[in-house]
């Protein structure tokens, strides 16, 4: 349930601002050599090496069908978080990393019908905040 | 909370599989034993039905408890004898454990599971007996744990207090001599009963443990832990029980709280039932009366009562069958249990000693670089590499694992098979103590149950009938396992009926799997190996013991997956032997390291049968290729060969050698690197000048590196841009978002830190389509060379076009070959003919109709006379003509092209074999009016267009070759929903469109539907391209709208299909 987080990681997707519950994370970090992975559907980035664990890394902006184009503009700022579903590993590639926010039980609401042309079923809440509305990842979704 | 609820799970699914993996073996042998049933034994299964049953009530788990209560009921009346464990018995216990393992390995949906007929057969086998031995059934209390209490019942002055005079006092226990042994709160025994809970008193007597008391103590408690709590306890130095002796002696007392029934608690304490003793509600224990009557009783709860404690299960999703077909549904989304793994202690004390010493390692490391000592890191460095190789090696055997481990569950197979069957078995298993590596192990488990039944099913005949042979009724089916040079062999053998190769090649005929020719070329090996064809089975019916639908061939495909192989020997009236050979690990294997676009790929050694480096200035010569298939040969074979970058779909890039730029390679297939090259200075100046963007085969590093693999049937070339290093790497699987995407059977880490992914040949295979149509073919020439010695001996003409392009043709369809001088040459219309003999004979060359070099026109020309049934015609070749004997079988596949029929390896030298019918019918068409052909030749098809979808480059080029030769326009599309966009923007130029079935994207099914759901594009037709004609493809097809359905290697079928529908427009 939503009521539940109380503290998330913002993150940008291309240009959309998006969280993820911080107890969802188990790490972010900074993009490593990633190995593609050829004929494997185009939301997958490919492969890297977490201390001897093959990782998939999942290109967030297309996986929230945001841009055909990965939509990384600075490599730089890029930054893989690191989710733990069902005893497997998985990266999701994001554009850039935000703040961490604290969230008041109140302040989130159902996601409305489409976020920025996103699939509104990716995220399971929506909270209300200065920097604008920040969609909450639904992590297993997205994994789907 | 979760987190701690999954852990206490986890560890009963593990203790509940570790007790149901051996109640298996020991039901079979309660049923078997001749004497009566082994008391000790049925013990031991009922204190295993009981501990799960216990632990799935602590958890809640509805359906586990209820089926282990019918369980142990059952197994309680063989242990008191009045129930006779026989085979029906023995058929409904080992289906409830089964469905047992089934529930505790998918736990959370355990109770989704019906297992309410196998529950009520076993209530009914417990009632049916109580019945005969003329057992009260107690009819105001059904459950049958009360009998005990009940007897106890008949003490007298038993004083049942009513509830609401005692509601808020606590319950006393009273010793003999009435003083209080334990006060308990009337509201922690509420607390108690709302969680189903029964309070037992318990007496035991310290005499009878040499031990003493505070020490037994303890190790009673723990061992009681997991069947409940202890409230309370005591020790008294003089006590005398509630019931039996007076005499006194030191006791020790305990208030136990658990959801089993007294009956079990007995089993738990292993004590007399008069030493224990049921707490009610209501009261207390007075000196001499027991309490626990029964109406009191029967106010507690009892979970084990199905019709009033048991909600019905779910009815949603209700699984009728527990086997096989309910957990393929939940395999992939649920987590299944692994149940834990053992490992010798010596093994983990030296893993131990091994961390010890990576510790310490690491310390000296650290100061060494901090006192920047360069030798002291050099030494350090060595040190750890020892300590790390070590350490592998020792975790790896940690994962090794008896066969025993999956050879015990065969006994239990067998013996439901030779009931079912009517059969009798005797099985023998060899080398349990053999080890294996855990994967291995779980992954030749179905390979060999489906041998063991296949040798039981099909093997071993009836009784009568063996013993008219004169041989034991008693069919006997041997087990084997062993290890030598790196690899574990096992085998199964029966002495059954064996197999006849001439019934399973007629089969195999029958079913259309091979021709009548195929088989005539096969040894006796060679039609065995039948059975491992896709589609093959010799079961006159089929039943459900040899596991339908699930052929030999998966047997095969996933002993090889595993990188072993599978054979078989058999002597008909003797029996079988098939022998599987698997290597002992998988975790680790030796490859080598290819680099294809800038990316490092692993192939398995094991699928590698030799690198060669083929330098580029004899590119042209080594490989022949005609057509649209680059071949080389290898050692007188014929190899295919596929460029690895086209299979992964990556870009083809080059650098560009005036500049060292990288540029995308614009070929579109490997055919263009070979067209101009004719292996001449003067082809090479002229390509550099006309296509400087094509010149890479020129440059030094253009060799040809090419990895030849084999996958078991198949043999390939795979060409990839260098050869690197051979490794061994670790195998690492890939995440499940990979797992589909085929071609890849897992990843490794190279020396870099960097990730690269291990090629998976036989599904690259697949995915380039190399497949053969009919394995049968290649894989037989390949296991016996003989083979060809039995080959139908046909003759041919052979001559050649271009001096270096051998042709043939057979000889009894040349009449004459005459020598005619060029000037008589004629040119009338469009055809071209010569006076001779007196008659006018119509000429043509080869190259007029297929994708060949031309034929240089000499002065004197050779021409070869054909004969066309009605008529003759004459085909331009030149010398040296000679005829020759072959028994070599005509390739139709790799070269077929028109007016060549297919290919010969003649002398070391491929040889094309011309049809003349076909040059003819493509040179004068005019000739076959009455044939569609002739209507779509010439002009007319020129401006048609021709749209193929088709997801494997490989097989798209492949086909847009052949239509192209034969004057069509293409547009190749990657995946239906390109194709769909093509089709839109080409709709005024199209044709016709040919798609393939199997598409990412969009497949061909739903761009079928859509095209002719679309008024503007309904008029298109569409022909369907399959890899092998599938009954429910077509229907399927049929259903979105297909015009015609073709196989996807029978081109001129296809070419035809093209030319009727291109008509019908």
């Amino acid at each position: 349930m939503a009521e539940e987080i109380n503290r998330i990681v913002t993150f940008f997707a291309g240009e959309s601002l998006c969280g993820i519950d911080i107890l969802e994370t188990q790490e972010i970090i900074k993009t490593t050599q990633m190995t593609p992975v050829p004929l494997a559907p185009d939301t997958i980035s490919g492969i890297i090496n977490l201390r001897g664990s093959i990782v998939t890394v999942i290109d967030l902006n297309r996986r929230l069908g945001l841009s055909e184009e990965s939509g990384f503009t600075d490599p730089v700022s890029h930054r893989i978080i690191i989710v733990r579903i069902q005893e497997e590993s998985i990266g999701l590639l994001v554009s850039a990393i935000g703040d961490v926010i604290d969230i008041a039980p109140g302040d989130l609401a159902p996601p409305p019908g489409n976020i920025q042309g996103i699939q509104g079923r990716c995220f399971k809440s929506v909270l209300r905040h200065e920097q604008g509305l920040i969609g909450i990842l639904d992590v297993a979704t997205v994994l789907k | 909370m979760n987190a701690k609820d999954d852990h206490i799970k986890k560890a009963f699914a593990e203790e509940s599989l570790e007790h149901l993996s051996s109640i298996e073996e020991d039901l079979i042998r309660i049923e078997k034993g001749d004497t009566g049933p082994d008391r000790e034994r049925v013990n031991k299964v009922f204190r295993a039905v009981h501990s799960i049953k216990g632990g799935s009530g602590f958890l809640g788990i509805q359906n586990i408890t209820r089926l282990a209560h019918a369980m142990e009921t059952v197994l309680g009346l063989i242990r008191e004898g009045t129930l006779d464990p026989n085979a029906e018995v023995t058929h409904f216990l080992l289906k409830a454990s089964d469905a047992l393992t089934h529930m505790i390995q998918y736990l959370d949906h355990s109770d989704k599971i019906d297992i309410s007929e196998t529950v009520t057969a076993l209530e009914n086998i417990s009632a049916g007996s109580r019945k005969n031995t003329n057992i009260p059934s107690p009819e105001p209390n059904p459950n049958p744990d009360a009998f005990a209490d009940v007897a106890l019942d008949s003490d007298p002055g038993v004083q049942p207090d009513t509830e609401t005079a005692h509601d808020n006092d606590p319950i006393t226990i009273s010793a003999r001599d009435g003083s209080p042994v334990f006060v308990l709160e009337k509201s922690d025994y509420r607390r108690l009963e709302n969680e189903n809970k029964l309070v037992f008193f318990v007496e035991i007597p310290l005499e009878t443990i040499d031990v003493p008391g505070e020490k037994y103590l303890e190790t009673i408690s723990s061992q009681i832990k997991a069947y409940g709590t202890m409230l309370v306890y005591r020790i008294e130095k003089k006590y005398v029980p509630l019931t039996g002796t007076d005499e006194s002696g030191p006791y020790i007392l305990l208030l136990f709280a658990s959801v089993l029934a007294k009956k079990e608690i007995l089993i738990v304490f292993d004590l007399d039932d008069r030493l224990i003793h049921t707490l009610n509600q209501t009261s207390g224990l007075l000196p001499t009366n027991i309490q626990e009557d029964t109406p009191a009783e029967a106010r507690v709860p009892d979970p084990y009562i199905p019709e009033t404690a048991m909600p019905d299960p779910d009815p949603v999703e209700t699984d009728t069958c527990i086997g096989e077909k309910a957990s393929e549904g939940l395999q992939r989304q649920d987590r299944l249990i692994h149940p834990p793994v053992r490992v010798d202690l010596t093994l983990l004390d030296n893993l131990m000693t091994l961390a010890g010493e990576m510790v310490l390692s690491r310390n000296q490391l650290l100061q060494a670089i901090a006192t920047r000592d360069p030798q002291g890191i050099q030494r350090v460095g060595q040190r750890i590499n020892h300590v790390t190789s070590e350490l592998q090696e020792t975790v790896m055997l940690t994962r090794m694992q008896p066969m025993g481990k999956i050879f015990d569950r065969f006994p239990r197979l067998v013996r439901d098979l030779s009931t079912a069957s009517g059969k009798k078995i005797q099985l023998i298993i060899k080398g349990r103590r053999v080890e294996l590596d855990k994967n291995l192990l779980e992954a030749v488990t179905d390979p060999l149950l489906h041998l063991v039944r296949n040798s039981i099913d099909h093997g071993i005949e009836p009784p009568d009938i063996r013993e008219n042979q004169g041989i034991d009724p008693v069919g006997k089916v041997v087990l084997k396992a062993s290890q030598g040079a790196g690899k574990i062999f096992i085998e199964i053998i029966d002495d059954g009926r064996g197999m006849d190769p001439d019934t399973l090649a007629k089969r195999a005929v029958d079913l259309g799997l091979i021709t009548q020719n195929q088989v005539r070329n096969m040894d006796e090996k060679a039609r065995c190996a039948l059975i491992f064809m896709p589609g093959f089975s010799t079961s006159q019916v089929v039943n459900d013991l040899s596991g339908r639908g699930v052929g030999m061939d998966v047997v095969k495909s996933n002993i090889e997956s595993i990188g072993g192989k599978v054979t078989i020997e058999s002597q008909p009236g003797l029996g079988s032997r098939f022998l599987i050979e698997v290597p002992l690990t998988l975790a680790i294997i030796p490859s080598q390291i290819i680099q294809t676009e800038a990316q490092r790929f692993a192939i398995p050694q094991a699928n590698l049968e030799e690198l060669v480096r083929i330098p580029p200035g004899r590119v042209a010569e080594k490989i022949e290729f005609i057509s649209n298939a680059p071949v080389i040969r290898l050692r007188e074979e014929l190899l295919p060969l596929v460029r690895l970058s086209d299979i992964l779909q990556l870009p083809r890039t080059y650098i560009c050698p005036d500049n060292d730029v990288l540029k995308t390679d614009r070929r579109h297939h490997i055919a263009d690197r070979r067209s101009s090259d004719t292996g001449t200075e003067s082809a090479e100046n002229r390509n550099r000048r006309t296509m400087p963007g094509k010149d890479r085969r020129f440059h030094a590093s253009s060799a040809l590196n090419v990895a030849v693999v084999s996958t078991g049937s198949l043999t390939y070339g795979l060409i990839v841009d260098e050869l690197q290093d051979a490794e061994e790497i670790v195998v690492k699987p890939l995440g499940r978002h990979l797992k589909s995407c085929g071609a890849f059977a897992g990843a490794t880490i190279m020396g870099d830190g960097r990730v690269a992914l291990i090629l998976d040949i036989s599904s690259l295979a697949e995915t380039a389509e190399l497949m053969p149509v009919n394995p049968s073919e290649t894989s037989y020439e390949k296991t016996d060379p003989r083979v060809t010695e039995k080959k139908e001996v046909r003759s041919y003409l052979t001559f050649r076009g271009a001096p270096e392009e051998r042709f043939a043709i057979p000889l009894d369809r040349v009449i004459h070959i005459e020598k005619i001088p060029a000037r008589h040459l004629e040119t009338m219309g469009h055809m071209t003919v010569v006076q001779t003999r007196n008659t006018t004979l119509t000429l043509c060359a080869i190259d007029d109709v297929a994708a060949i070099r031309a034929v240089p026109m000499e002065e004197i020309m050779v021409v070869v006379v054909c004969d066309l049934g009605d008529r003759t015609m004459g085909l331009r070749v030149t010398g040296p003509v000679d005829a020759l004997e072959t028994s070599e079988i005509l390739d139709r596949q790799t070269l077929s092209q028109p007016g060549i029929s297919g290919s010969l390896t003649l002398d070391g030298h491929t040889v094309m074999v011309v049809d003349p019918d076909q040059v003819a019918r493509k040179r004068y068409p005019q000739w076959y009016k009455d044939t569609p052909v002739q209507a779509a030749s010439s002009d007319s098809v020129n401006k048609k267009t021709i749209l193929i979808a088709e997801d494997s480059a490989f097989f798209r080029n492949l086909i847009k070759t052949r239509i192209e030769a034969e004057g069509f326009h293409v547009i190749a599309a990657q995946d239906g929903q390109i194709a769909l966009d093509l089709i839109k923007t080409h709709v005024k130029d199209l044709s016709l469109v040919i798609t393939d079935l199997e598409m990412p994207h969009m497949d061909g099914f739903t761009l079928t539907r859509t095209i002719k759901d679309n008024p503007e594009l309904a008029h298109l037709p569409v022909i369907s391209l399959s890899t092998l004609a599938d009954d429910s493809d077509l229907e399927k097809g049929q259903a979105a709208g297909v015009d015609d359905y073709q196989i996807k290697l029978d081109q001129e079928k296809l070419l035809k299909s093209i030319h009727t529908h291109i008509l019908d427009i």
